[in-house]
């Protein structure tokens, strides 16, 4: 390769393309050795000052916050307290509840008795006593039968 | 000294998930490079700083999953890119604009150079060459950007910047000439 590199052969050369023949030429070549050199200096002094740049705006040494923050930690707290909670209240809900159940059940009884109570009485409480006095019934008793022979 | 940063594949993945260990140990050696490669990106102190606190977080409570398949600077930086595409795309793109002038201040980069020994013309050359890199890189476009990024100021190889972002190693090479050709024709219109 007796040619100079072209320009798109010296990007090339930084984008990691570095044929035989290019680095033969350039190796050969003070010209093009020369364009290299300005070009890899041009990126080398890019980079410096980034990394001075950066230093500069980083001289404070970096807060270690990779820990989860307080607030992650409260809440994780807060919510193992609540979990516990849960789970040792449920025996208690749990008997309270089958109490509850139990004098829903003994209210129900009570009542059914009443109502069993009232519907096995032929008059109202208040008329017990006339039901011997009043006779019920379409037919004759046996004693009217007897008045009438 | 900021410490040595390798990025090559991990030659034994027992050691790297045994690094990943002590994670107090990860934050102080990685930090500078996630932090440097976010501001670069973002060109925003604020929004770099609050990256990288989000990568270190999040690689932290995936720490159980990191294998040790590649080293523990590419799977960190794995997470800081995706991270700062994010943020982009959250931003709606809006950030270069917002962020201009966060640019880097090409008085330090210069006295930094003059600082290393060179002449006041070398360090106003150098100065001039950093900010044409810097006008170009603005306009280059994400995946571009990115790869330019990783490429020359992270130095991370083309099979490094395939495994970080996921794209194939052609890809890379065709995203960097791109970059590259945008650089080379503003520096020559600069000289």
């Amino acid at each position: 390769m007796n040619e100079h590199l072209s320009p798109e052969d010296i990007s090339r050369w930084f984008a990691g393309e570095r044929s035989p023949e290019l680095q033969r030429h350039a190796g050969e070549c003070e010209a093009c050795s020369a364009r290299l050199d300005g070009m890899e200096s041009a990126l080398a002094e890019f980079r410096g000052s980034v990394h001075d740049w950066s230093a500069a705006q980083s001289l404070a040494a970096p807060r270690i916050v990779w820990r989860p923050p307080v607030r992650h930690l409260v809440r994780a707290w807060i919510l193992a307290a609540a979990s516990l909670l849960i789970l040792a209240s449920g025996p208690a809900w749990w008997h309270f509840r089958q109490q509850a159940r139990a004098a829903e059940m003994a209210r129900a009884d009570a009542l059914l008795q009443q109502v069993d109570a009232e519907i096995s009485r032929a008059v109202p409480q208040t008329m017990e006593p006339l039901v011997s006095l009043v006779t019920w019934g379409s037919g004759p008793t046996e004693e009217s039968q007897k008045e009438m022979q | 000294m900021e410490p040595v940063v390798t990025t090559r594949w991990a030659p034994n993945a027992v050691e790297q998930t045994r690094e990943i260990e002590d994670f107090d140990a990860v934050v102080r050696l990685y930090w500078p490079r996630v932090f440097r490669y976010a501001l670069a990106s973002l060109r925003d102190r604020d929004a770099a700083e609050s990256l990288a606190q989000d990568c270190f977080l999040k690689a932290y409570r995936a720490r159980e999953r990191f294998r040790g398949e590649a080293s523990l600077s590419t799977w960190l930086m794995q997470i800081a890119v995706n991270l700062v595409r994010d943020s982009i795309r959250n931003r709606r793109l809006r950030f270069w604009n917002r962020t201009r002038a966060a640019a880097p201040d090409f008085e330090v980069v210069s006295q930094s150079l003059a600082d290393r020994g060179s002449s006041p013309e070398d360090a106003a050359a150098a100065k001039e060459r950093v900010a044409a890199i810097w006008s170009v890189v603005e306009t280059l476009s994400e995946r571009q950007r990115t790869v330019f990024l990783l490429r020359f100021v992270e130095d991370l190889d083309l099979l490094d910047i395939a495994a970080v972002t996921g794209l194939r190693e052609g890809t890379v090479k065709v995203h960097l000439f791109r970059a590259l050709e945008a650089v080379r024709k503003r520096m020559g219109e600069s000289q």
